[in-house]
């Protein structure tokens, strides 16, 4: 492969990649996302090329395995371009049918498209389905289009261009200034501005400095992180790479999960490619800006995610979070200024640049800007990940995109943030997705995460679960969090199995306030809001439990 | 027998001074008539044969070792020491059951002062009974180099034996229901299998990797335990640096170092590819990431230590990992994991006997649509209901 040295190079090779692609050359898009390899995708995907094989159309059409389509639920899917037609889980069997009818025949198979269970309307195209019709798909939306181990198809949609521009036509305090203006925020949790982190580690002593993507995505529900680097691992690098122009880095990490080889796979082969193109390594686009990356895996524990923990562990030491009376974009790892961001933060960079602060400030609410990759799970219809702008209401991401909770039931609440997040009821359905809308509610975003519970879901049961969970995680540095998540739990299975006392609830109360204040890191200071907001929320099922629990007791005296 | 020899069996007697050997005295004054295969040795009591006297008689070529003392409660002694004869005869037998000898190889009798002719019937009974059992070792289909180092293992775990006698097997009340009942209840196997059964087992390892280097399937074909109970005795004494394991490639080690040698947080990342690759982390291996990377070897215990995903013990051969996110818990995977544990007869973070499986419990995998979900291998299983997870597993061996 060439390496590419110039702006205009980079143009030529695009040019050259399309005019080799016959835009009416049918592909088959398969899905091969996390969620549909569950689903026995790999026999699809092996049918698909058995099928191409055996009528010898080996030349005439192409295959793709895709990142994540999104629509997790009805996987495995496959989309059929030029005509774009959508066809929802796809077995074996029905592949045959698919080559002979749809690609060669362009006629669409009935059987196989999306069906509404509610009206029983037909839908051939994604666009039609009402699960994507509701969405703004900026950022996932490229994924049904490529490979994401061909840095080809990548070039093919445009990407890499936000790079050149930004190294050959911006310096980096435009670029930072951009990011600014564009009002990006941070994807993680805290939603903090991802301009300002990066202001600062510019502007702290030092030549060496370092960006991160932090691909952990601990939180429980939430996997558009990977749906994103596994399906499109060259836009969160290009994203990287500006940043790190921004920022005045030379070296960065990926810091990512060992338990996902597919996704280690993809962003092994993106480096690599990214590397031959001259897009990685020494005087990028020969604009004498030179960065490299280094890939480092988790050790599957959730802390690991929490800032200072994952930069300790990039180090190689174990996964424990410091406190942070100094930023870590000011001492980071080894003590340099690092900046640390989620792969979705990431993706937004090349889309800003591209496209301009103005653009991408014109999606979403007053304070929180673009659009928001969330990941619906538990009793909902349509489990996957959705991309909608900021301001959606939660109900149209529950009831419209979602498609509602299964079997009829009513919906009890939706959590956002899974451990260290909280619950809204379902009378605050209407508040707009917004960082700060949902923390004023004491449920913050988190990563994105929604737990979708019907009505036959307990909340103390709920709560519990999730402090079970942080009391296997904790690290257990700090006494408050290792304590009062013990403490808290054992108080939630008494309640949960009946062994309760006057007090609890206040005395639930008074521990989370004394572990939120008093802990180390985020893990301990939020681990008390799944909680908190149950309490908040909740508060009588907690005290019907306890009421429930106090009458047997006192027949028996 | 082959061809033309007759087995004759050599039987070592430990008789009372007081009842039996004098019981025996009176057999041979009075003229009765019994098999003169053994050969006799006095004490002052019953109760002071040692199970090291029984062993080294086994070792030293005797087909069987008879003892003969008081009737109990008729001890010359207040210390009644038949009782401790008795006990101590109890643990022998099961002692050798479990190096695969016959039991029957160990008698106890109690033969009094005047029962002359009891002594004489005794014999009459037993040594046909060896007979038939034929040689030591050979009888049971034991080569003698195999039965050397079994009795040397015993041999060797004697003085510990006693100990756990004197402490946790001893009976409250000296009379002959309460032993027999105890040393035949479910609670004396029990405390034997726990207390003393994996101490033989390791003895045995031990004397047989003495002699030299054995893989962990020929030490399981010898000794007749199973691979993963090998691997786990090989395992703690791993640890207490008695026995060094070749389980691991050390090549294959090094080379992993050598990838990530010099790069930030090299040991995270080789400790990380080691246990994809080997599936756990013996001693030896995080003595060579030490050494090689130079990094104490109390920083890679605090890595390794610090999350499941380390496993200081071998797994199964098929991981098994239930999900418990909260996606799958509102979905029932906690019936799931009930169904599970309960197919497999083990709890989370244990392997089976058989080594088949290991069960783990864990967060989020993110495929939340396929909840609740069980992946094995790395292969996803989803939408697995509890009826359905019997069939998921019977593909796995």
């Amino acid at each position: 492969m060439p390496r590419i040295n110039s702006a205009s190079e980079l143009e030529e090779l695009r040019k050259g990649v399309l005019s080799e692609r016959d835009p009416d050359k049918p592909c088959i898009a398969i899905c091969a996302g996390m969620g549909c390899l569950g689903l026995g995708n790999g026999r699809v995907i092996s049918a698909f090329e058995e099928e191409v094989n055996k009528k010898d159309l080996k030349t005439k059409v192409d295959i793709r395995a895709t990142g994540c389509h999104g629509y997790c639920e009805k996987g495995p899917m496959v989309v059929i371009y030029p005509e774009e037609i959508c066809y929802v889980e796809v077995t074996p069997k029905d592949v045959p049918e698919i080559v002979s009818q749809t690609v060669l025949g362009k006629k669409v198979i009935d059987l196989l498209i999306y069906t509404d269970p509610d009206t029983g309307e037909k839908a051939a195209h994604q666009s039609e389905i009402p699960f994507y019709k509701n969405q703004m798909r900026h950022i996932i939306g490229n994924n049904t289009k490529i490979d994401p181990r061909s840095i080809d198809d990548y070039l093919a949609v445009g990407g890499y261009s936000a790079l050149s521009k930004s190294l050959l036509e911006m310096s980096p305090e435009k670029v930072l200034d951009e990011i600014k203006k564009a009002n990006l925020r941070g994807r993680g949790g805290g939603g903090f501005r991802a301009g300002r982190k990066w202001e600062t580690a510019r502007n702290a002593p030092g030549e060496e400095k370092y960006v991160i993507v932090n691909a952990h995505e601990g939180e429980l529900g939430a996997f558009m992180d990977r749906a994103i680097f596994t399906g499109n691992p060259q836009s969160v690098l290009e994203g990287l790479i500006i940043g790190a122009y921004a920022v005045g880095s030379h070296r960065g990490f990926i810091y990512t999960r060992h338990d996902t080889p597919q996704l280690k796979n993809n962003i092994d082969m993106a480096l690599a490619q990214a590397e031959e193109y001259g897009l990685l390594g020494e005087n990028i686009l020969g604009s004498g800006f030179s960065f490299n990356v280094e890939v480092h895996l988790d050790i599957g524990i959730f802390v690991s995610g929490e800032s200072s923990a994952l930069m300790r562990s990039i180090e190689g030491n174990a996964p424990e979070p410091r406190p942070k009376y100094i930023h870590t974009s000011v001492k980071g790892i080894w003590k340099k200024p690092s900046v640390l961001n989620n792969v979705e933060t990431w993706a937004n960079v090349p889309l800003i640049i591209d496209n301009g602060s103005e653009w991408y400030a014109s999606t979403g609410t007053a304070r929180s800007k673009g659009t928001k990759l969330v990941s619906l799970s538990g009793n909902i219809v349509n489990t996957g990940v959705a991309e909608v702008p900021f301001g959606t209401t939660i109900r149209e991401i529950v009831y419209g995109i979602g498609g509602g909770i299964p079997k009829g039931k009513k919906l009890k609440a939706v959590h956002f943030g899974g451990p260290i997040g909280g619950s809204i009821p379902e009378s605050l359905l209407d508040t707009p997705l917004d960082f700060d809308e949902l923390a004023k509610l004491g449920a913050s975003i988190g990563a994105g995460s929604m737990l979708v519970l019907d009505e036959d879901t307990s909340m103390v049961d709920v709560a519990r679960y999730f402090l079970d969970f942080l009391s296997n995680e904790s690290c257990g540095k700090c006494v408050p969090c290792r304590e009062g998540i013990r403490q808290m739990l054992k108080i939630l299975t008494n309640i949960r199995d009946g062994k309760v006392r006057e007090g609890d609830i206040e005395l639930l109360e008074e521990i989370a306030e004394v572990t939120g204040a008093a802990s180390l890191c985020a893990l301990g200071k939020t681990a008390a809001d799944p909680l908190r907001s149950t309490l908040r929320y909740f508060r009588d099922e907690y005290e019907t439990n306890i009421e429930k629990m106090k009458r047997p007791a006192e027949k028996r005296e | 027998m082959a061809a033309g020899h007759t087995f004759e069996p050599r039987i070592l007697g430990f008789l009372c001074d007081w009842c039996c050997y004098a019981g025996a005295d009176l057999a041979g004054v009075s003229r009765f008539q019994y098999p003169p295969n053994i050969r006799v040795i006095r004490l002052m009591c019953s109760g002071r044969v040692d199970p090291a006297h029984i062993f080294r008689a086994f070792s030293t070529g005797q087909d069987a070792v008879f003892i003969g003392g008081c009737h109990l409660d008729d001890c010359h002694y207040v210390t009644h020491g038949n009782y401790d004869a008795l006990s101590m005869v109890y643990i022998c037998k099961k002692l050798l059951e479990h190096i695969g000898l016959n039991p029957e190889r160990l008698r106890i009798e109690w033969v009094s002062a005047g029962e002359g002719i009891r002594f004489a019937n005794t014999m009459n009974e037993f040594v046909p009974r060896i007979e038939k059992l034929g040689p030591l070792g050979r009888g049971e289909g034991i080569d003698e180099h195999e039965l050397t180092f079994k009795l040397e293992a015993v041999t060797k775990l004697i003085p510990y034996i006693k100990l756990v006698q004197s402490e946790r097997l001893r009976v409250p009340d000296r009379t002959e229901e309460a032993y027999n009942k105890f040393f035949t209840s479910e609670e004396f196997n029990r405390l034997f299998n726990e207390l003393i059964g994996d101490k033989l087992a390791l003895s045995q390892i031990m004397a047989l990797l003495r002699e030299r280097p054995h893989s962990t399937s020929e030490i399981s074909a010898i000794l007749g335990l199973s691979p993963s109970e090998v691997s786990r005795h090989l395992n703690v004494s791993a640890r207490n640096q008695t026995v060094e394991t070749g389980t691991v490639d050390n090549d294959k080690i090094d080379r992993i170092i050598n990838k990530h040698q010099g790069k930030a947080g090299s040991l995270v990342q080789v400790l990380l590819e080691i246990q994809h690759e080997n599936h756990w982390l013996p001693q030896e291996v995080l003595d060579r990431v030490s050494k090689k990377l130079d990094v104490p070897l109390s920083r890679v215990m605090q890595i390794v230590t610090f999350h499941k995903t380390f496993s200081l013990i071998p797994k199964g051969r098929n991981e098994v990992h239930v999900c418990t996110g909260p996606s799958c818990y509102v979905r029932g995977s906690t019936r799931l994991l009930d169904t599970v544990q309960n197919l497999m007869g083990i709890r989370p973070g244990e392997t089976d006997p058989d080594s088949k499986f290991s069960l783990e419990t864990g967060s989020c995998l993110g495929c939340c649509n396929l909840g609740p979900e069980i992946i094995v291998g790395g292969k996803h299983h989803g939408r697995v209901t509890p009826d359905k997870v019997k069939d998921v597993l019977k593909n796995y061996e």
